[in-house]
């Protein structure tokens, strides 16, 4: 059966090859008719089989071919759809689709226009792979391949010296982080055998047989790729500078799927997880970390897109650290909710920007509600999802982080210490959104209004604003009540089934944590189980609207009622706000830690090495045999018949050389 | 076809094309191209069909036997098995393509230059067939004369010295190999009473440790020098720099391959003793070169010396794959070979494909120096896509064939040390990052004399104060395509390349330049995606290779 699967990925792929091979002669401005029914029909397949998984409660899969056979490093190219696959699915193909509708509008009469519509399509074919993948080799393969479709859409605009620079930096710094994520592959070759996920040779079937180091190791080394791949600390600054690319991508790439590639890993991966608390402690701590700076940095930034992505960075943090305190369904919930508001607020971005004639700085913004009413309204919606207020997607997800942070089995007591900060970078979450909105939608023109003429986008823009907007109203539901909703029961099984093949104790404990429900019974079992965990969640539910609503508060006595004055904050905090306004320093770091002692590395390795010492020597022996060779030039004739027949001779000689005198040669030291 | 000398034709193929242009008058001139590309094509029809008629199996398959010289132990001894098949296949590929994009490139002495690279072409192929010491070592001669004089004659302007560097440096190690050819006849002579030159009996002989240990020393010599390795490497930037674009595809495509080849034929299984004694140096200094022609590449301000010293890089692979097979003793650990030969093969299509996207440039700017570019996609868009393609090809992109190789190298590496493993992977992260930065300089950005985008984040001041001058307002549109003002002047002396608002440009590929790069296109993908295919071919002779090392 679900021979269909294979569409999923195909038919995007298939569109990518159309507008490449034929965009500039036979597509062109007519790109998006191939691209975005390609799209729409992954889409719809990726419907059924979520219809399917859901009714039969199984996996689906389909075999296709053996991409590398080494000996036994065999690695097959197999789809497999289980519900965590299906879920990134639906959020791939539901925002990649409206953003193939939205680019229609915005990217509408740029020179290159199929050079978008092959790119992004080609993208949604990697990222849709990359969760179909059945073996780790081949997620790393199209973990690869999605960031080559980032290198080309941050560099799409390649004739800016800054998105030059931008698509290169992501890249290496990926990189670096797939240094690690490949020898996890390897590691997890050289101990289980194989590098497939399932069955009972598989990796998670067989996580218990093996050492604690060993597993830490590989869990950490996938993380390694995660870290790179989802922004995190110390490897996420690469995200906000990709914001070089069109806004579209931003959304799409850089908010909704591809960022979010790293928290799938370990998702994917939590049986290897859960059988290493250091892993998981890691894994906590660089999240929250990222959540908590990601969120201060935000709060200084003037370019409202790098406002958003230090958004994203902080939001994918928030996600980190729910993996690591063991609440695996809640992150995952975040990451849907995530995708599509953080999607939304991008492609409200792009409508402002495309309003204001490429404006991009918030400060020369203002009252654009009044010429905006559709992105407006949109943005609102999105920016209260971000910060977390009830009932808005955000609200549910973020709020369910937080409990599980609080109720943690993996680290009972630390998991309160993250809670608090989490609460913090909950607060700042909402200041920074609010700013945004106070001084993009509200006061008065900051403008020259005289020829700036903000407008309101087409339709073929504001109609995804709309839909993703609702789908923020209403995608939140799908988790409630709390914990113990329809997504939750969908999902679950995917962190339970290795309960039982997990040996650590530990790792069981674990299990009923991200239970949700259950980890809640058994912390609060005295107090009359799930009942406690209800009055908990609305306890919780309660304290984070508070924080919500007052940071949203406080942005508006800034910004607003003006009681406060930003200005004489930033000078007062002067060394605290450069500090976030330079992005706590880690660009000019690299630059002078890394990459300039890198450099000079190489000059030294080609001026001294290579050019004195190894061709220094080189060219000593040659002027020695140069008078030598001036003279045996002469017997060259360039008549190939006489250079045989001189090596015929020569070698006639050395062996009656060899065989008169060498023979008898007594060498001691060969001896 | 037992009888039927089907390797000698495909060798002799382009020394008769060279014949005929040599000797019949008709064929001099204009005819000389027409039939030097008759005689490659046939050769690569005839590999074509050795590939569909091969039997994968580690026999040695199409042997030719004539008795030569048999007073010396001699003979004319030919045969492929399936690892020799992949890269005499490479080979008649690599010189088609060299032979096409030579049709409208070379000015002075056309038939002397298409002599010149048919002989090097039956050259190649008899080092790949020859399995017959000396019968090896006459064509490993006959093919090194040909390259030092299409270096020499046809190169740049500091032709001389980099063709007497090449020549030198390989005859260096040639002289070894040729003692240790002797002692290893001598030996083996000493040993049974037989004198022969014949490899696979050669190989059954018992060779002392020390002698193995010594003998073993001289080949390697020589095809480390080939491959190059870390440090006989430095005529290799030299020779690119100064080797007309035919010829720096046919030296990295297919020459440095011969140093690979000749390990795994000759070194291995003739001195295993040797070979397991040596092992743990050879794989030092392959991490080395991976990284030290990284490293030197980053640097690099001209594009060929760039890609040779990546070459130096990848070609490291190669040799760290053959020896940490070794150094491993694992039964398990076929994957350094077979990385090893995807590399090998990979760095054929690649590199080749390099050069000649370095050669589409300097046939119009007549520099090759990075600084003197920038923006070529605005005028060049399909050859900034091939561009990033074969970038990406270089760099490791899984899906197109250099990842396969090198992961496969660094999965057995991490079998024998992990340390080892870890150093050598990094170079996911310098590969991409000396490739990008120069993608970046010469197909990014503004063309030379073009206006800065006013969206541009990083305008130094000198940018500002051009566009302040012409008064560019934000316009419409997302940073692209503005219809920027003249500018006089621009960059350097091209003036022929200036376009009306004096923004340098240059024509995009020609038909003939796209057809020397799509097959490279496909064969790099189809590896890539189908690695079967290779190892299919190659998985036998390696474990025939390897067996002696497990017992």
């Amino acid at each position: 059966m679900a021979d269909y699967l294979i569409l999923i990925p195909l038919l995007p792929l298939v569109a990518a090859i159309i507008n490449l091979l034929l965009g500039r002669t036979v597509t062109r401005g007519k790109a998006h008719l191939v691209s975005v029914p390609a799209v729409a029909g992954s889409w719809f397949v990726s419907l059924l089989v979520l219809r399917d998984i859901w009714n039969t409660e199984h996996a689906i899969e389909q075999k296709l071919f053996t991409w590398i056979p080494s000996g036994s490093f065999n690695v097959p190219v197999n789809l497999y759809a289980d519900q965590l696959t299906a879920v990134m699915l639906m959020v791939v193909t539901s925002v990649g689709l409206l953003v193939h509708i939205y680019s229609i509008g915005y990217m509408h009469g740029d020179g290159a226009y199929y050079r978008f519509f092959a790119y992004l399509p080609l993208f949604v074919f990697s990222m849709l792979m990359l969760v179909l993948a059945d073996n780790y080799m081949i997620v790393f393969f199209f973990w690869e391949a999605v960031g080559l479709c980032s290198f080309l859409l941050i560099g799409y605009y390649y004739k800016r010296r800054s998105a030059g620079n931008a698509a290169k930096k992501a890249f290496i710094v990926n990189r670096v982080g797939d240094l690690g994520f490949g020898l996890g592959v390897i590691m997890i070759f050289w101990t289980f055998g194989t590098v497939n996920f399932w069955g009972p040779e598989g990796v998670f079937a067989r996580v218990g047989d093996f050492g604690q180091t060993t597993i830490t190791v590989i869990a950490l080394l996938l993380f390694t790729g995660a870290i790179g791949k989802s922004a995190q600390f110390p490897l996420h600054v690469w995200l906000p500078d990709a914001m070089e690319g069109p806004t579209p991508v931003s959304a799409l790439i850089h908010a909704a799927t591809m960022v979010t590639a790293g928290i799938y890993l370990v998702a994917r991966s939590n049986a290897l997880f859960q059988a290493s608390t250091t892993a998981m402690l890691v894994v906590t701590c660089i999240g929250l970390f990222t959540a908590v700076m990601g969120a201060s940095i935000a709060i200084t930034q003037n370019d409202i897109k790098r406002i958003v992505a230090y958004s994203t960075v902080s939001q994918l943090g928030f996600m980190a650290f729910a993996l690591g305190t063991g609440a695996w369904m809640a992150a995952i919930f975040h990451l849907m909710t995530h995708a599509f508001f953080k999607g939304l607020l991008f492609l409200g971005c792009g409508s402002v920007i495309h309003g204001m004639h490429e404006e991009q700085d918030i400060q020369k913004m203002g009252n654009l509600r009044k010429y905006m009413p559709v992105t407006f309204l949109t943005f609102l919606i999105g920016s209260l999802a971000n910060a977390g207020i009830f009932p808005l997607a955000g609200f549910w997800s973020k709020d369910e982080i937080i409990v599980g942070a609080w109720i943690s089995t993996v680290f009972p007591n630390f998991g309160k210490v993250v809670t608090v900060l989490a609460f913090a970078a909950a607060f700042m979450t909402a200041f920074y959104m609010f700013r945004l909105v106070f001084k993009v939608f509200f006061g008065k023109e900051n403008f020259d209004t005289e020829h700036v003429h903000p407008h309101e986008s087409p339709k073929t823009m504001t109609g995804p604003l709309v839909i993703l907007a609702v789908a923020t109203i209403l995608i939140g539901f799908v988790g409630f009540p709390p914990e113990d909703g329809k997504f939750h029961h969908f999902i679950g099984t995917v962190f339970e089934s290795h309960a039982g093949e997990a040996t650590h104790a530990m790792a069981s404990v674990a299990v009923h944590n991200d239970g949700g429900a259950l980890a809640v019974m058994a912390e609060e079992g005295e107090h009359g189980g799930h009942h406690v965990s209800l009055a908990m969640t609305i306890t919780f539910g309660v304290i984070s609207s508070v924080v919500a609503i007052g940071g949203i508060f406080l942005a508006y006595l800034y910004y607003i009622r003006r009681s406060l004055s930003a200005e004489a904050t930033a000078a007062r905090f002067n060394g605290l706000y450069n500090f976030l306004y330079n992005r706590w320093g880690f660009d000019t770091l690299y630059q002078e830690r890394i990459v300039a002692p890198l450099m000079r590395l190489a000059y030294f390795l080609w001026q001294v090495i290579d050019v004195k010492v190894i061709d220094g020597t080189v060219n000593g022996i040659a002027k020695g045999t140069l008078s030598a060779s001036q003279t045996l030039r002469k017997v060259q004739t360039g008549v190939v018949s006489n250079y045989a027949l001189a090596i015929a001779l020569g070698m006639v000689v050395i062996i009656g050389i060899y065989l008169v005198g060498f023979s008898s040669l007594d060498v001691p030291f060969l001896r | 076809m037992d009888s039927f000398p089907i390797l000698s034709l495909t060798a002799y193929a382009p020394l008769i094309g060279a014949l005929l242009i040599f000797f019949v008058p008709a064929f001099q001139g204009e005819k000389a191209k027409a039939v030097a590309l008759l005689a490659s094509l046939v050769s690569l029809a005839l590999s074509v069909l050795l590939l569909v008629d091969f039997e994968k199996n580690a026999e040695f398959q199409y042997v030719e036997h004539v008795e030569w010289l048999s007073g010396v132990g001699a003979s004319y001894h030919l045969g492929i098995d399936g690892m020799a098949l992949l890269l005499i296949a490479l080979t008649t590929v690599i010189s088609t393509i060299a032979i096409v994009w030579s049709w409208d490139t070379v000015q002075s002495r056309p038939r002397e230059y298409f002599i010149a690279l048919l002989v090097l072409e039956t050259g190649m192929l008899g080092v790949f067939m020859a399995l017959d010491l000396f019968v090896f070592y006459i064509f490993w001669e006959v093919m090194l004369i040909p390259m030092a004089l299409l270096i020499g004659v046809w190169g740049s302007a500091n032709r001389v010295y980099a063709a007497i560097k090449f020549f030198l440096y390989t005859l260096a190690g040639s002289l070894l190999m040729l003692v240790g050819i002797v002692a290893t006849y001598q030996d083996y002579y000493q040993q049974t009473g037989v004198r022969t030159l014949n490899v696979l009996e050669l190989q059954q002989g018992v060779y002392g440790s020390t002698f193995q240990i010594v003998v073993f020393g001289a080949f390697f010599v020589a095809f480390a020098v080939k491959v190059p390795m870390f440090p006989f490497h430095t005529w290799l930037p030299d020779a690119h720099v100064e080797a007309p674009t035919a010829a720096s595809v046919i030296l990295a495509a297919v020459m440095l391959k011969m140093g690979g080849y000749g390990l795994l034929r000759f070194n291995l299984p003739l001195f295993p003793d040797g070979s397991e004694k040596w092992a743990p140096y050879i794989v030092v200094l392959s991490i080395i070169a991976i990284l030290y022609g990284a490293f030197v590449a980053l640097v690099q301000p001209d594009m060929k010396k760039l890609v040779a010293y990546s070459s130096v890089s990848h070609m490291g692979f190669v040799t760290l794959g053959i020896f940490v097979n070794i150094a491993a003793h694992s039964v398990d650990n076929l994957h350094g070979f077979n990385g090893a030969m995807a590399v090998m093969l990979a760095h054929g299509f690649n590199t080749a494909a390099l050069f000649l996207i370095i050669g589409v440039i300097y046939e119009r700017a007549h520099t090759r120096q990075i600084a003197a570019f920038g923006g070529l996609a605005r005028s060049m868009p399909i050859y900034a896509a091939f561009f990033a393609y074969f970038m990406f090809a270089s760099i490791g992109l899984p899906g197109l064939s250099g990842f396969i190789g090198e992961f496969l190298v660094t999965l057995g590496t991490w079998e024998y040390n992990k340390l080892a493993a870890i150093i050598t992977f990094s170079i996911v992260i310098f590969s991409a990052w000396y490739m990008m930065w120069m993608f970046q300089r010469v197909v990014l950005g503004r063309a030379k004399g073009e206006m800065p985008d006013p969206h541009d984040g990083a305008l130094d001041a000198e940018e500002k104060a051009m566009l302040a001058a012409h008064g560019d307002g934000h316009g419409h549109g997302h940073g692209h395509g503005h219809a920027m003002p003249a500018v006089s002047g621009g960059s350097h002396d091209h003036d022929d390349h200036h376009g009306a608002d004096g923004v340098v440009e240059y024509p995009d590929m020609t038909k003939k330049e796209l057809w020397t790069l799509i097959p490279l296109a496909v064969l790099t993908l189809a590896v890539g995606v189908y690695p079967k295919m290779v190892f299919d071919y190659v998985a036998p002779t390696f474990e025939r290779i390897l067996a002696p090392f497990l017992g």
